[in-house]
Order: C-alpha cells, then structure tokens, then sequence
C-alpha cells in the first residue's frame, strides 16, 4: 500500500518541479492588473521576500511545525478528556476524532506543495474547530469538560490563520475564511472534516475565487531552474523524513483507536458487565474471606456452646444407639443362622424332589408298556419282559429310598432347632429395638423442650435486667433535662 | 530473546491493525471527498437581493479603459469582485485597483490619480472642504452596498438587547462619558452565573482594516481595550465565542457567519430607543445603527457628463448583477430605492 503513496509523493514533487515559476516565492497583494503577465511580476527569491512576507520554504517550515504543535494541543486534550468516565461510544469517537484528525494533519504536512499545505492544513483546522465547536459537538459528548477540547481548537484554528497572513493578503485571507464557511453551510452533514481539501471548494465556489486565492502565489519570484530542481530533491528528502519520524505516533494512535473501538462491540460489552458481575462476586467473596475468621471463631463458640448445653442429652443418646446397635447385632446373628437352616432344608427338599421325578419317570415308562400302540411293521412284544420288570423295580426301590430321605429331611427340619422359638426371638427382639427406639424418641422431645424452656427463660431475664436499666437511664435523663433544658436543646 | 519476543508480540499485532486502519483511512478519504456535493455558484447565503433592483443594460458605447480605483481594502475588493462580473459585458475595460487604505484613496481623489475612491466611511467634513477648495464643486458620493458591524454572543447568554454605548464599553478602552469599560456580564443587568461571569472580549487585530468601521463608528476613533483578544478572520471570531463562556466579539452579520451556538444582539443608539436586530431590511433602511454604508467618490465636474466606463461600471455596480455579486461575497446589497438614488447622480 505504501507504493502508490511514494508514487503520489514523487508525482507530486515532480509537478512541483514543473510548476516552479508559479511556486518559488509568495504573494501578498493581488496582481495590479490581470493582464500583466507574469514575468513582469515583482521579483523575489526563494530566500528573500519583500515586505516581510514568508518564502515558500518558511511556509512549509512553519506548517511542519504547526502539525507538531497541533499534534500535542489534541493529544494533550483527548489524553485529558480521555480520564473521565467515558462510555465506550464516547470514547471511541473521541479516539477516532484524534487518530483521523492527527493523520490528516501530518498527510497535509508532508504534501509536496508548501502553499497547498497551508491551504489544507487551514481548512482542516478550521473545519474541525467549527464541527466540535460553532456546532457544539464537543459540548454535547463532554459536556461541562468541553473547554479541554475546545480551548486548544480555538487556538489552533487562531494560529494557522495566523500562518496563512503571513502568506495571503487581507482580503486573502477572509476569503478563505468566507469560503470555508460556504462550504460548511453547504454540506452540514459531512461530519469527518479531517479529509476535507482546498480543492473541494472549486467544485461549488467558481473558478474564480479558488484562483483569486491560489493567486496567492502569484507574485513569484523567478528562480533558476537548477536551483529549484536541487531544493525540490531536498524537500523531497525531507518529506519523507518528516512522514517516516511521526509514522510511530499515527500508529500507536491508531493501535488505541482498535482497542476503543473493540471495547465498544456490543459482544465486548457484554463481556465487560460480565467482567464487572464476576468483580462484584470477587469482591463479596473476598468480603466473605475477610470475615471468615470472625465468623468460623462466632460458630465454634456457638457449636462449643451449645454442646455443652446437650452433652447430657447426647450422652443419653449416644449410649441409647450402642445398645440399640448391640441388639441388632444379635438379630443380625440369629437371622444369619436361620439362613443356614433354610439353606439345609431347601437342599433336602431338591433331593426328595429329584428321587420323585426319577421313580415317576420309571412309573411312566412301566405305564407305556401297556399303553403303547402295536406298531404293524414291529416284531411282535413279548407279553411279558423280565427285564423290563427288573429295571422298574430296581427304579421304584430308589424312589422309595429319595423319598424315604426326603421326608426324613422335612421331618428333621420340623423339628429341629429352627423350629418354633427361633423365630419367636427375632420377632421379640424387633418389637423391643421398636419400643426402645419410642421412648429415645419421647427422651429427646422431652429433652429438648427443657432447653428451649431454659433459653426462653434466660431470655425473659434478660428483657427484664435491659427493661430495668432503660427505667433507670430515662429517669435520670429526665430529671436532667428538668434540671438544664437550653444544654440539652442545643 | 522468546520472552522479549512474545512481549513485542500484541505491540507487532496492533501496530498491523493500526497500518491496515491507516490504509484504509487512506482509502476512505476519496470517498469523503466524493460525497462532497457541487452547488450553485451564485450565492448570496441567506441574503434576499431586492428583486426590484434594476437589471444591467450593456452599454451599446463601445468601452474602452482603464479604470484607477483607490481607497480601503474592503470597498476596493468589492468593486474588483464586480469588476470581474462587468468585464464578461465589457471585456475591453480593465482596472488597476490599489486597496492601500482610507487616507490614500482620498489623497488620490484630490491628486486626481484615481477615477473611483471606494471609502469604508464618509468623507469628513475637512476633506470636503478639501476637495472643494481644490476643485471648487463638491465629490459625488454614492452609497454601492452596506458593510454592518454585529455583536455576537453565545446563544445561552441571556442578554436580549445594547446600546452602542454599551458596545462601546465592551470593546473600547475608553468608552463613551460616565462608562467604564465592562469586566463581567452583570455590568449589562444580568443576574444568575452571568453576574459575576467575565467578558472574553474578540476582535480583529487592530491593524487589520476590518477593525477601522468599529473604530470610527462607536469608539470614536478610539482604541480597543487591551483584553481584547485579536483573531485572524471573522469565521475565528465566531468560533471564538462558541467556544467560551461569557464570550462576546464583533463582525459582520452576514448569515454565513451565523451559527448554531452564537446570536447577534439586537442594538439601540441610545437608551430608551428600540433595539433592533441587523437583518437584511433593517440594514437597508438604516434602521440597524451599525449598517455602515460603504461609499464610492468621484470627481464629476457639475453639468458634464460622467466618462462611460466609469458611468456604466458604477451602474453596473447598483445593478441587480452587481448587488448579487455583493452579497454573495460577506457585504449586504441596497434596497432598490437607494440604488434608484444612486444613479440618479450618475446622470
């Protein structure tokens, strides 16, 4: 990007060169006549100028100087407008305000033409002291902190006409006022003035006027050309220069300008209150901290205290669950061994359960030897298989024998230890851990009642001793102001 | 050297974002330039030219000169503003125009080295006699437009009207008798902050031509007071007081000057006189005590005939053309009566 500007520069310098007659020297009263032609100008040099009047070298000296200066005057006074509460909008039109009127300004200043420079730089200023300030811009955005704005703006503007008297006539000179004032009031709503030119004005004020002013260079005075070639390289030089030294001024403006304009993003915003939320907690939290250590000392005297008023309800109470757990340790067991008696008699009722289905299984298949249809293609049964007979006796004899030992098992379970008393202790057991647990219950209701009952009391005496004091102090109080009522009034 | 790196990291980051915000201000700015929108040329701001005024008739003579005008800056600009208009009609009249002040205008009126005097004031009664003892006649005066002097003040100051004596004690370092000069805002009668709030008096430097009509109309001649602050231009001056409290300066009212934070004080030649505020019809019938007429001097021999450049410039100058080139420039244009008036005496 900064290619073409170099190109603009050097254009520039090179139309310089080519416009030398019109450019070396400085006019300070209209030519006495149009038809005059210009080398019957008066004369003059780049170095001496009649009556007082500036060179075209002193009018680039003097407006390098007065960027300078109006760099530090707006700096200073955003800087300062900058520490008040500000919001972001606010801010970042004041940062905006700054970073786009400072670069004009230096834009202008490293211009190749010293008489545009002024003319530029004279608009600019102007523009910029009349938007913030005839048309109370700065008054509505910083309100009773305006002046820190406005004062250097006014003085600014005052300044660089100064400057430019040196370099345009009377007359000169209120026309350029006149002219910006046109525009002004031909374009209100052009709010960024900054990027304003002289050149703008010949779109609406006439040829005429735009070179009545320009014509303040007319008296030129003629220069040899090898010299105004070599001033021209210089200046050039020092352009260049003058631009690349403030280069990191216009960028650190810039960089604060992003961060304004970032802070003021509605989604930074949002982060901001979030931010101010999360403080806040911070804050009380710390708050909190600060005072844990008086708060955790107030309850262990609170907790310390108010074991000391129940440890003997609590001992009560502590030795009621001991011997409550003592006594369901002793359920536990006893329930623990009738599962063990269970698990035996469920065992034996499997195995008898088992010799049944075998010897009903042999029973069956006795049954379907009578029962079983004569198959045609078969060889004839026999009537009678000895065999068959002697595998379903030996079978039944097993049966009875399982069946035998089942019911011996089931008789053995009947009347065993697990029978009649050892369920009658369980059940005894729970139903005296369940009265146990009532009347601990009924202990500690009644326990705590006499606390309460004792705290009220203790409160009671207490309203009563402050009622009494109170008694006592409005009494002498009275009998104090019966004594001296103008001290007590006063 | 990582440690120092990544410090410079957010400085390398922003100065990017900064060289891309740069370039793209860069950019921006043709487009502002672009929304700059040409109007009109002719322009008389918010000024009405009285539509009576009689038009300009080109001369059917053929005119053929070179017109010497003297005399203040101001008059002689704006005979050099219409002298550009009558030579699109009279391209053959060219004019050497020298705006080197009052006192040389009229030492060239006698010396006869100027065909016209443009004065900011009329002549004194001992230059008259002057004139009249040299050439035995008296000069023709004609009066070519008004050149009004205001007192601007910021739009909260609440004081509604002055006398000149008061304008005098504003800005004169000896003010009229049984005056001093005024240091705050409670010296005029107002109450409030303005009671005790300072006068923060503008002007034009003493030197500049522009403070002469002030000068010889209220203070007598006299010099401004010290704590006057000088400015370059009126457009400084009304920037000036907006942009201070108790603010108070002095320029024309032309409605190019007006703004949204300043007002002119209606003013009155006198206590117990109406004040009257400077518009275009008070200026012209003279009813606005500071409408400081702007003269023109020629030596004209009585019962000879005016030399035509000079009679067809000058009626061009009363024309509807001229007075319209007057009042797009800051002056403020004559009614046509006067103008009828005028030429009149150019018969």
């Amino acid at each position: 990007m900064a290619k073409p500007r170099v190109c603009r520069m050097v254009a520039a310098a090179l139309l310089v060169g080519a416009s030398a007659p019109t450019l070396s020297g400085c006019l300070y009263s209209r030519p006495p006549d149009d038809d005059k032609p210009a080398g019957e100008i008066p004369a003059g040099s780049l170095d001496q100028v009649a009556d007082g009047k500036i060179t075209v070298d002193q009018i680039e000296e003097l407006v390098r100087g007065f960027a300078d200066r109006y760099y530090a005057a707006i700096s200073s006074a955003c800087d300062a407008l900058a520490l008040k509460p500000l919001p972001p909008e606010t801010r970042l039109a004041l940062d905006r305000f700054q970073t786009r009127t400072i670069t004009a300004v230096y834009d202008i200043a490293s211009n190749a033409d010293p008489f545009t420079q002024l003319l530029d730089l004279t608009v600019v200023v102007a523009l910029t002291a009349i938007s913030l300030t005839d048309e109370g811009v700065a008054e509505r955005n910083f309100g009773s902190d305006a002046p820190l704005l406005v004062m250097p703006l006014v003085q600014a503007n005052n300044e660089i006409l100064e400057i430019a008297a040196r370099a345009l006539t009377d007359e000169q000179l209120l026309t350029l006022d006149l002219l910006i004032r046109q525009w002004r009031k031909d374009n209100p709503n052009v709010e960024v003035v900054s990027f304003v030119r002289f050149d703008n004005f010949a779109a609406s004020r006439g040829k005429s006027v735009i070179a009545d002013v320009r014509a303040g260079t007319g008296l030129l005075a003629p220069v040899d050309a090898a010299k105004q070639a070599l001033n021209e390289a210089r200046l050039f030089a020092e352009r260049v220069f003058y631009m690349a030294k403030r280069a990191p001024l216009l960028l650190s403006m810039q960089s604060s300008s992003i961060m304004s304009q970032i802070a003021a993003m509605p989604e930074i915003r949002d982060a901001s209150a979030t931010g101010v939320r999360l403080a806040d907690s911070a804050d009380r939290i710390s708050k909190v901290a600060e005072e844990l250590p008086t708060t955790i000392r107030n309850e262990r005297e609170a907790i310390v205290t108010a074991i000391e008023s129940s440890s003997d309800a609590l001992r009560g109470t502590l030795g009621d669950y001991e011997r409550a757990i003592g006594k369901t340790d002793e359920l536990v067991q006893s329930v623990r061994e009738l599962s063990e008696s269970t698990n035996e008699v469920v065992s034996g009722l499997d195995a008898a359960a088992a010799t049944l289905t075998g010897t009903l299984e042999a029973a069956e298949r006795v049954v379907e030897n009578f029962s079983t249809p004569v198959d045609p293609d078969a060889p004839p049964a026999k009537p009678v298989d000895p065999e068959l007979y002697a595998r379903m006796i030996a079978d039944l004899k097993g049966s009875l024998v399982e069946v035998n030992k089942a019911l011996e098992s089931t008789k053995a379970l009947a009347e065993g230890p697990l029978s009649g008393p050892i369920w009658d202790r369980p059940v005894a057991e729970i139903d005296r851990i369940s009265k146990d647990r009532v009347d601990h219950a009924a202990n500690e209701l009644r326990t705590l009642i006499d606390v309460v009952f004792w705290r009220a009391l203790i409160f009671v005496g207490a309203c009563f001793v402050l009622l009494v004091l109170y008694k006592g102090w409005s009494m002498r109080l009275a009998s104090r102001i019966s004594a001296h009522p103008r001290d007590v009034v006063a | 050297m990582k440690i120092h790196t990544a410090r410079s990291f957010p400085f390398v980051i922003l100065s990017a974002l900064g060289a891309c915000v740069a370039v793209f201000s860069a950019d921006g700015a043709p487009s502002a330039r672009n929304a700059i929108e040409p109007t009109a040329q002719a322009r008389t701001g918010d000024l009405v030219v009285d539509g009576n005024l009689p038009r300009y008739e080109p001369s059917k003579e053929s005119l053929k000169a070179k017109l010497r005008v003297a005399g203040s800056s101001t008059v002689s600009v704006l005979l050099d503003r219409a002298g550009d208009g009558f030579k699109r009609v009279a391209p053959d009249v060219s004019f050497d125009i020298k705006g080197e002040g009052s006192s040389a205008g009229i030492a060239a009126l006698l010396g006869g080295t100027a065909d016209l005097v443009g004065l900011s004031r009329q002549l004194s009664a001992k230059e008259r006699s002057d004139f009249q003892a040299k050439f035995s006649y008296p000069p023709t005066e004609l009066i070519v437009g008004f050149d009004p002097v205001a007192v601007y003040v910021r739009k909260d100051n609440p004081i509604d009207s002055m006398t000149l004596a008061d304008v005098s004690a504003v800005f004169g370092a000896a003010p009229s008798a049984g005056r001093s000069s005024a240091k705050v805002w409670g010296d005029f009668g107002l109450a409030g902050d303005f009671a005790t709030l300072p006068l923060s008096v503008f002007g034009f430097r003493s030197e500049s031509s522009h403070a002469n009509p002030l000068k010889e109309s209220v203070l007598a001649g006299g010099s401004f007071r010290s704590e006057l602050q000088m400015q370059m231009t009126p457009g400084a001056i009304v920037t000036a007081v907006s942009g201070t409290k108790g603010g108070v300066g002095y320029l024309s009212p032309h409605p190019t000057y007006a703004s949204a934070s300043t007002k002119t004080v209606p003013l009155a030649r006198a206590d117990g006189q109406g004040a009257v505020a400077p518009t275009q019809a008070t200026v012209s019938d003279g009813t606005y005590p500071l409408n400081l007429p702007m003269y023109v001097y020629i030596n004209r021999k009585p019962a000879t005939a005016v030399p035509a450049p000079t009679r067809e410039f000058l009626t061009f100058v009363l024309s509807k053309e001229g007075q319209d080139i007057a009042a797009g420039q800051r002056w403020f244009s004559i009614p046509a009566s006067l103008a009828q008036q005028q030429l009149a005496k150019l018969k």
